[in-house]
């Protein structure tokens, strides 16, 4: 699908309203992929006014005088979002393109000159039109970073880092030398991501564009004056903010299922937090949000010292309603939707990493096999915009949102799979209930005092005897197993570890996993 | 016939009770946790107790908050068979001052919003609030429905733990790890020596031998007939420190 896409760079994202307004005038499906960077399909404009290249700059000149603090701003044509954006990101700045007037006047956009004699021009746009059916040769030459470029589906998986990482080692320069690997090895060997890449480097862009008119995808935000000094006056205000969004979106049948509320104070600070809820906001809901964010902004040691001026509200992901309801007597989605709120409170109160949820992992050291995610995190990764493939395929993306519980209660996918598979050296069951987030260095000594080491080979210098922690309490050593040797990414000196594992049992009943690594001994977890 | 007011509460989220793996029943007066009421567990082994305790609720869809359990193993929950879906870990950012690190007055309000939110929250060596706000909590519980274990290491019956009124002590006294020895062998199973205190009826305490956990990984009450087994080993625990 040939695709136009305008990128300002980093624009203001209050440019962005009028950039979508602008582009308004050559079609009605723009779509705003985030502030700054918005893509339409090219077909019906490009034959209306006189081709692909007269489009494009059209579109660079428009979108230039309606965004005067964009940098710079470029215009992609190409077969497909993913060559389009980088189309738009790559084609060499220049100078404003001279349109022929007649362009604009014979299809009468308005005065053709009405913005120009302003100042605040960008300093360039470019225009680059790729032709049809040469979006592979075109991306051949880019180079491979470009796959987790903010254009691509890529952009913000998990995994992405890792795979371009591999990539590269393996000499892999261009997406050019992407397209060439065969498409099975790839998905062999890369999962998913792989076949992503393969296919985007290919040319191969599947992602449709959203066909139906946009949602207003622009905040909406209220001044306060004069100026609030109670959190209540502002949640009244948020109210009716939210009370017109969640209508709007409603009218769209999409539901709101995440928001940025951002708060500014008359001594200049802001502050600004994304929420998500489990299902979809209502109104009310926005209003908690705002409520939470407040009260924990005016504890926090950045609180503002002046009242708040301003309160903006920006839906950030939108969902096609799927119109669930309660259950009707309150069970298991009200209990959900109880948990969920004070989860988002404490949020509130503590910040977003306060709040994480359990998740096997695979690995061998106590801390590796299993792991806390970011409750923020776990929920961004199941977030409804994801394809449903993905749940499978790719690892990081079993980790669900958990608020979202009811209505997919699949079982982890490849997480399980990495934490079920065979981890050779991992402990063996029991499991230690305590596992420490920084281990606590000890000193483990035998009958004459000396520090217990191990050699090369593996062997103990004499049975452990006395254990010494970090605040000088000692304990006697009733039995003891060991050592375990384990040595991890010996394949890479950066990350090497190499230790020796001990299960001690100590004279008050207390059973303990101590290491020792580079001759210094640790506890790592604790048999509770 | 009842109304269908009582039948709905009656059911779903709004169980009377937390109900526990059926191999823990027996640990508990009325083989299950009542809603609104305490619990702490003490003595070495006590994260493990709490867990097992907690398991069966998060898998029959309760919601659990951990607070205050920073060190919490995940593979040691999951090993219980808790349902980690069901499971939020509540701590302090670790930027803030180092972990578990947070002023009273913060600590009384992520309580106040946690046990608004749960059917069960576990609390940990990480979260101690202290004077009216700690006086306030079992009235909280009570009001919300909200059980809570507290996993309080050493000490059962002084401070926080007492704030918090609980309904039962669960003390973890004496425990003998078995497959381990001197530079052989492995951590295999744990058995261990429970008192159990209630309140009212239940006041009398209670002595009773407990797996935590036992070589098929799970943590359960000990068969009646084990108890002389039992005895041996502490015997045997006893020399060996003698020695």
């Amino acid at each position: 699908m040939r695709t136009v896409v305008v990128d300002l760079g980093l624009a203001d994202a209050r440019d962005c309203e009028p950039v979508a307004a602008a582009l308004e005038q050559f079609t009605p499906t723009a779509e705003a992929l985030r502030p700054g960077l918005h893509a339409f399909g090219a077909r019906g404009p490009s034959r209306y006014f006189g081709g692909e290249q007269a489009l494009a700059g059209l579109v660079a000149r428009a979108s230039a005088e309606a965004a005067p603090s964009a940098r710079s701003v470029g215009v992609g044509v190409a077969d497909g979002l993913f060559a389009a954006g980088l189309a738009a990101r790559t084609a060499p700045r220049a100078p404003l393109p001279a349109v022929p007037a007649s362009a604009l006047e014979g299809h009468g956009t308005g005065p053709p000159h009405a913005g120009l004699h302003g100042t605040g021009l960008p300093a360039s746009t470019a225009v680059l039109v790729v032709p049809p059916r040469q979006g592979r040769q075109f991306l051949a030459g880019l180079p491979l970073t470009l796959l987790a470029d903010p254009i691509s589906p890529l952009f913000s998986e998990d995994g992405t880092e890792a795979l371009l990482d591999v990539l590269w080692r393996l000499g892999i320069r261009t997406l050019g030398d992407v397209a060439a690997l065969s498409r099975a090895d790839v998905l062999g060997r890369f999962g998913w991501p792989g076949l992503v890449a393969h296919r985007l480097a290919c040319g191969l862009d599947d992602r449709p564009l959203q066909v139906h008119p946009t949602a207003d995808s622009s905040a909406t935000e209220a001044e306060i004056d004069p100026p609030a000094d109670r959190i209540e006056t502002v949640a009244f205000m948020a109210r009716a903010l939210a009370d017109d969004m969640v209508a709007r979106l409603a009218r769209d049948g999409l539901d709101c299922v995440s928001v940025g509320i951002t708060a500014e104070s008359d001594s200049g600070h802001a502050s600004l937090r994304h929420w998500r809820h489990e299902l979809r906001f209502n109104a009310a809901g926005i209003v908690d949000r705002v409520r939470w964010q407040l009260e924990g902004w005016y504890r926090s040691p950045e609180r503002p010292t002046g009242p708040v001026t301003l309160i903006r509200i920006t839906p950030c992901v939108v969902a096609p309603a799927d119109g669930r309801q309660l259950g009707m007597w309150g069970e298991r989605s009200e209990a959900d939707g109880r948990a969920a709120k004070a989860l988002a409170r404490v949020q509130g109160l503590l910040g977003g990493e306060a709040v994480t949820v359990p998740r096997l992992t695979g690995g061998r050291r106590p801390a590796d096999t299993g792991r806390r995610v970011p409750l923020h995190a776990a929920a961004v990764d199941a977030s409804p915009a994801q394809e449903p493939s993905t749940a499978t395929a790719n690892g990081s993306k079993a980790k669900k949102d958990r608020g979202r519980k009811p209505a997919r209660r699949a079982k982890p996918g490849k997480t399980t799979e990495v934490a079920d598979a065979p981890w050779p050296g991992r402990l063996p069951s029991p499991q230690p209930a305590v596992v420490l987030d920084r281990p606590e260095p000890v000193t483990v000594t035998d009958r004459e005092g000396n520090t217990v080491t191990v050699s090369g080979r593996g062997e103990v210098s004499a049975a452990p005897q006395r254990v010494t922690d970090s605040r000088g309490g000692s304990r006697t050593v009733v039995s003891w197993t060991g050592p375990w040797p384990l040595d991890e990414r010996w394949w890479r000196p950066s990350a090497r570890r190499r230790q020796a594992r001990f299960q001690l049992v100590l004279d008050d009943g207390s059973a303990h996993l101590c290491v020792l690594e580079s001759g210094r001994w640790w506890r790592e977890a604790t048999y509770d | 016939m009842r109304p269908t007011g009582a039948e709905a509460s009656a059911g779903g989220a709004h169980e009377r009770r937390i109900p526990v793996e059926e191999a823990l029943e027996a640990l508990l007066p009325e083989g299950s946790i009542r809603r609104g009421t305490a619990v702490a567990v003490g003595g070495h082994g006590s994260m493990t107790l709490a867990v097992a305790l907690a398991a069966e609720a998060s898998r029959r869809g309760s919601w659990v908050a951990a607070v205050g359990m920073a060190d919490l193993g995940v593979a040691a929950l999951a090993e219980r068979g808790a349902d980690l879906d069901r499971w939020a870990l509540v701590d302090p950012p670790a930027g803030s001052g180092g972990r578990g690190s947070w002023g009273a007055g913060l600590a009384a309000d992520v309580l106040g919003a946690v046990v608004d939110g749960f059917d069960l929250v576990l609390l940990g060596p990480g979260i101690r609030v202290t004077g009216a706000t700690a006086r306030r909590l079992p009235a909280r519980i009570r009001e919300h429905g909200t059980s809570l274990i507290c996993a309080c290491g050493g000490d059962v019956s002084g401070g926080f733990a007492n704030s918090l009124q609980p309904e039962l002590r669960i003390v973890i006294e004496q425990t003998l790890w078995t497959g381990i020895d001197d530079g052989h062998g492995r951590l295999l199973a744990r058995r261990a020596e429970v008192t159990v205190e209630g309140r009212g009826a239940a006041s009398r305490p209670r002595r009773m031998l407990m797996w935590l956990p036992s070589q098929d990984g799970r943590v359960a009450c000990a068969e009646p007939g084990q108890r002389s087994a039992f005895g041996d080993g502490l015997q045997d625990l006893t020399e060996r420190r003698a020695g």
